[in-house]
């Protein structure tokens, strides 16, 4: 099964997005699966060509002088329009998935993820409006204190209940990061005074994880995400127990 | 069109470009032969300084939690690896060849402004040494190559370095576009009697367009540059998004001019390729007039794909649908190209010099670059593969594979014009099989790496990633490129102390720098040869065989 395993003979991991742990980044898959088999079929045939023609037609002699073709009209207009139809229908298979991909479905949980340098903090039951209300000199111009108009807990762990929708708001308090989640639903830019979103859906209980993709600085490599998907009820004690925290001043986990 | 073709006699002539002896000649040359060897050589150059960055780059990422480079170091190196690459080497060695090459192409004695030649040229030593001076005030910028804001705002890259680099870009991009404008002044005015477009050599139609593109598209590069510059030095807040600046507003003007720069990186190897592969097959290239069109296509495609670097940015899905959909359609006269050469392999008669080896290697790799961008330019793929090592082993197959590979194409087969001596041939094709060889060890797995989730530009990883064997494989893939760089340098200096056989058209060439003496005499020809097809001196050699039959 090639959604299984992915359609190459390596072993990949969890961390790969071959691997889907939820229906995002299975409707990924739906569209990969057909951009990788025409890719093999295109480079297959078109390589083939190419290396057959590069033995077959060596010198043999010094004066042969091969057929002076500058052309054909007919073999140049098929090999137009066969990649058009071929790349046009896997635009097609894209295209009519991108509403499932980035549509969360209604009753989605929502969550605020807010990117430093260099971690990641997570506010439930929010949306991040007020924190992109960014006004200029409150923090000398160098820091934005977007925690501190949230005034929610923040938590470091993204723990989600398993096989409910996630809807995420992403933004940045500094510079650009990328909430990257290979497995479960790709991934999207975080960026100071924009919202963005994505969503997912952890089908199993467990751990999940990805990083961030867009470079930041110089511990760009250790900026982690963990998921951890747990049992509904399980999470709602989890929920109880960060709402009856007084808000937290100050800067969310790992803030400078 | 013609205004230069009048006979010019020797004596006369060699006393105009009597002065050009010793160093002091060559510093104050306006020659475009000697311009275009200053361009290679500076170019190499910083190839090799480059290739160094890329080293110390794969030997930090060989095994899990290295700690050969600390994160800082490591994010300047990478910075100035692809900072060098595209701007020190790829972009300026294809403007070398171009400068050399354009003039004899076309029939002309010369670009048509030579001293602003000199002075692109010139820029590029400057930009180059502007950028590296980082090193000796604390760093230089590490922020990428794409240089992003917020993070080069100084609030998050105080450095100097960063400024430097800035300005040291901007050099560059001024050095492009004077460039630029000459080229196109050059072939749309000095163009040899009865050379009229599409009996252009196809290299030539490469340079028309890019540098278009060059002259189009570089001056957004410049604008944003100075942008950013001038939010950190001049208190501007065009991008400083606490006081009403846009972050995002950099993206969309450095990828208006950094899409089309990867055709102005590739275009030119496409140039060199369609000379290189009809001469080794014995035919004319298949679709002459389809090989054209297609550059033209791509040029203006080019400029409609950008948004696909952005497709994680937040965009509207139906603006990112629509840049989908072009991004997937450019493969359409790449595609076309492809297919050409391939139809003008077929039914030829193959002679393996080297530099036919690296056009064929080209060819194969250059068509794993195309392949695996179809992945990227599909925005739901996009999604899972973005900023990860697939981007990076993309990027490579089309500039290593394609545009270095036509370089050294270039290099293997233009080298009898330029010093009248040939390149060794075993030595050429044991580099070529050397590199081949490295190339795919280095770049393939990293294909793999990115659907592993292993992000671009992280210093370092943990072992529980699992991504420790197949960085060792990339690895010893750079080295064996290094290896093969090697060869070439030994090649090079072997070759410079070669006899001086090389005939005036070694190759049964198709163009007109093979109707001049290897290398060529100053003023380029003695008679500006008259232009009856798009194989001008394929004509000649047929016309002498027949006087002598």
């Amino acid at each position: 099964m090639i959604l299984a395993t992915g359609p190459l003979p390596i072993a990949f991991d969890d961390s790969s997005p071959l691997h889907p742990a939820g229906p995002v980044d299975e409707h990924i898959q739906h569209v990969y699966t057909p951009v990788f088999w025409a890719s093999v079929a295109l480079f297959v045939f078109v390589a083939g060509l190419i290396i057959y023609a590069s033995l077959r037609f060596r010198r043999k002699s010094d004066d042969e002088e091969p057929e002076q073709i500058h052309g054909n009209n007919r073999l140049e207009i098929a090999w137009t329009i066969v990649p058009f139809l071929i790349l046009f229908s896997l635009f097609i298979v894209t295209a009519v998935n991108m509403n499932f991909i980035t549509q969360a479905p209604d009753g989605a949980l929502k969550v605020c993820v807010l990117g430093q340098r260099f971690s990641w903090s997570y506010f439930y039951n929010t949306d991040c409006g007020a924190a992109v209300q960014v006004k200029g000199g409150e923090n000398g111009g160098t820091k934005l204190g977007y925690t501190n108009i949230l005034g929610k807990r923040a938590v470091s762990t993204l723990k989600v209940p398993a096989g409910r929708p996630i809807a995420l708001e992403v933004v940045s308090a500094d510079v650009n990061h990328s909430f990257y989640l290979p497995t479960l639903g790709g991934q999207i830019n975080a960026i100071p005074n924009q919202l963005n979103h994505m969503w997912f859906q952890a089908d199993k209980t467990g751990k999940y994880y990805g990083q961030c993709t867009e470079l930041c600085g110089d511990n760009h490599y250790a900026m982690e995400i963990v998921v951890e998907a747990v049992p509904g009820d399980q999470f709602q004690a989890f929920l109880a127990t960060v709402d009856t925290n007084s808000a937290r001043t100050g800067s969310g986990a790992g803030g400078q | 069109m013609a205004v230069m073709d009048a006979p010019l006699p020797r004596a006369r002539a060699s006393s105009r470009w009597a002065k050009d002896k010793g160093l002091l000649g060559w510093l104050t040359t306006v020659d475009h032969k000697r311009l275009g060897i200053l361009y290679l050589y500076t170019t190499f150059f910083f190839f090799l300084i480059g290739g160094i960055m890329a080293l110390l780059v794969r030997i930090q990422l060989a095994e899990p939690q290295n700690k050969f480079l600390t994160p800082s170091q490591y994010n300047q190196i990478f910075t100035m690896h692809g900072t060098t690459m595209i701007f020190l080497w790829i972009i300026p060695v294809f403007a070398g060849f171009g400068n050399y090459l354009v003039p004899l192409m076309i029939g002309a004695r010369d670009m048509a402004f030579p001293r602003i030649n000199a002075l692109s040229y010139w820029l590029i030593p400057l930009g180059g040494m502007t950028m590296y001076a980082g090193f000796l005030f604390g760093g230089t910028g590490d922020a990428g190559w794409t240089g992003y804001v917020p993070l080069t705002e100084k609030q998050y890259s105080p450095s100097v370095g960063q400024d430097l680099w800035i300005l040291g870009l901007h050099t560059l991009g001024i050095s492009s576009m004077l460039g630029g404008i000459n080229f196109l002044v050059t072939l749309h005015n000095m163009r040899a009697k009865g050379m009229t477009w599409f009996r252009l050599p196809l290299f030539c139609w490469a340079q028309e367009v890019t540098q278009g593109l060059v002259v189009l598209a570089s001056p957004f590069l410049a604008g944003a540059l100075l942008m950013v510059l001038l939010d950190r030095q001049a208190g501007a807040t065009f991008f400083a998004v606490n006081h009403g600046g846009n972050a995002l507003l950099y993206q969309l003007i450095f990828w208006f001019y950094s899409h089309p720069a990867v055709y102005i990186m590739v275009l030119p190897a496409f140039g060199i390729i369609s000379e290189v592969i009809p001469v080794f097959a014995r035919k004319p290239i298949f679709g002459y007039r389809a090989m054209a069109y297609s550059m033209s296509a791509i040029a203006v495609l080019g400029f409609i794909v950008f948004v696909h670097h952005m497709f994680v940015t937040g965009l509207p899905v139906y603006v990112q649908t629509f840049f989908s959909a072009t991004s997937m359609i450019i493969g359409v006269p790449t595609g076309v190209k492809i297919f050409n050469w391939a139809a003008t392999l077929w039914g030829g008669s193959i002679r393996y010099d080297t530099p036919m080896l690296y056009a064929v290697g080209f060819l194969l790799l250059f068509l794993v670059g195309g392949v695996d961008g179809v992945y990227l330019g599909s925005l739901a793929v996009d999604y899972s593969l973005h900023g990860t090592y697939w981007v990076v082993g993309h990027i490579h197959y089309v500039l290593f594979g394609g545009s270095v590979f036509g370089v050294f194409a270039g290099i293997y087969y233009w080298f009898p014009k330029m010093t009248g001596r040939f390149l060794n041939e075993f030595l050429g094709k044991l580099q070529f099989w050397v590199m081949f060889i490295g190339m795919n060890l280095a770049f393939m797995p990293m294909h793999v790496l990115g659907l592993l989730g292993m992000p671009r530009r992280i210093s370092t990883y943990a072992d529980e990633k699992g991504w420790g064997n197949w960085n060792s494989v990339v690895t010893m893939g750079a080295f064996l490129i290094a290896a093969a760089v090697a060869i070439f340098l030994i090649n090079f200096f072997i070759s410079l102390k070669a006899p001086r056989n090389a005939p005036a058209d070694p190759w049964e060439g198709d163009t007109l720098e093979w109707a001049t003496t290897s290398p060529p005499v100053k003023h380029n020809f003695d008679v500006i040869p008259e232009v009856r097809s798009s194989r001008p001196v394929r004509d000649m050699r047929r016309a002498a065989r027949k006087v002598t039959a």
